[in-house]
């Protein structure tokens, strides 16, 4: 099945429903076109894959140098105020 | 996003005890710097950055109203702190930020099944977190940051519109632009391999 310029109308609001921020009508009309539609299928689930990867996939952390100079900085500027 | 409530800290701090404000440090730094590097794409700037979001909430903790939570104000100095910094020393990159906004039509939007079907572990490797490292930080600022905010750190849409100081309804839009954007760049990255590795069978 080809994409549709409906599949247009419905993509704009595949970031939306990720989020939770589509009205209830809204969001059984989207489910059924995800479900009939595979193009719009795939993008969908690329989109929540990219979510869920750039959810998990960028380290939290800092150089321990780094934490040193911050620690050392604020007692010395922090004293001033 | 939810976090420890810091109500009690912040009070100690206030009093005066030097040590809860350390504490709140330690919470906090490591957040506060990957969303500096996110923001400002330099090691040494975002070390210069941190220092002072933490000196700048120090000195007004006072006015901490508790309307938001701490870790919203504390993303508030910190992204403001980073604008002002590019703001002035690369204003090019701040003033012409919607670059994107051409960039993302609908009939660019391309459905390949070998990015979702890449297993998570290799999505997860070091070469795939570097690939996702480049895709967001390939962005313009002001899509990045939104994008770090929310699918990085968990804010809430509304907690990001405060931090940003846009509406929430600018918000989504760039999220919106953003995330195809990344996942644009994971697919095309994904298809290649893919193909790579046909060919050399």
């Amino acid at each position: 099945m080809s994409q549709t310029k409906g599949c247009e109308y419905f993509c704009e609001q595949l970031s939306d429903y990720l989020d939770g921020e589509i009205g209830k009508d809204e969001c059984l009309l989207l489910e059924e076109h995800l479900r009939s539609c595979p193009p719009c299928a795939i993008i969908f689930e690329s989109l929540r894959t990219t979510v869920s990867v750039c959810c998990q996939g960028v380290a939290e952390e800092i150089p321990e140098d780094v934490r040193v100079r911050l620690k050392a900085f604020l007692r010395e500027h922090c004293q001033k105020t | 996003m939810k976090t420890n409530d810091d109500s009690a800290t912040i009070a100690k701090v206030l009093d005066g005890d030097y040590n809860a404000f350390e504490a709140l440090v330690e919470k906090y730094q490591a957040r506060i710097y990957r969303h500096l590097r996110k923001m400002v794409k330099d090691a040494h700037l975002a070390e210069d950055l941190l220092q002072e979001t933490f000196l700048n909430a120090y000195k007004g903790l006072g006015g901490f109203s508790g309307s938001s939570s701490f870790s919203t104000w504390l993303f508030r100095i910190a992204t403001n702190t980073a604008l002002m910094s590019l703001r002035k020393q690369r204003p090019e990159s701040v003033e012409y930020d919607d670059a994107i906004k051409n960039d993302l039509y609908y009939s660019r939007m391309s459905a390949s099944r070998e990015f979702i079907q890449t297993p998570a572990e290799i999505m997860l490797s070091a070469e795939g977190r570097q690939k996702i490292e480049e895709a967001i930080e390939s962005l313009p600022v002001l899509y990045r940051t939104v994008l770090v905010l929310r699918d990085v750190e968990g804010f809430s849409l509304e907690e990001v519109s405060q931090i940003v100081d846009s509406s929430v309804a600018a918000v989504k839009s760039r999220l919106h632009r953003a995330r195809n954007a990344v996942r644009e760049q994971l697919m095309g990255y994904y298809d290649e391999k893919k193909l790579a590795s046909a060919k050399a069978l």
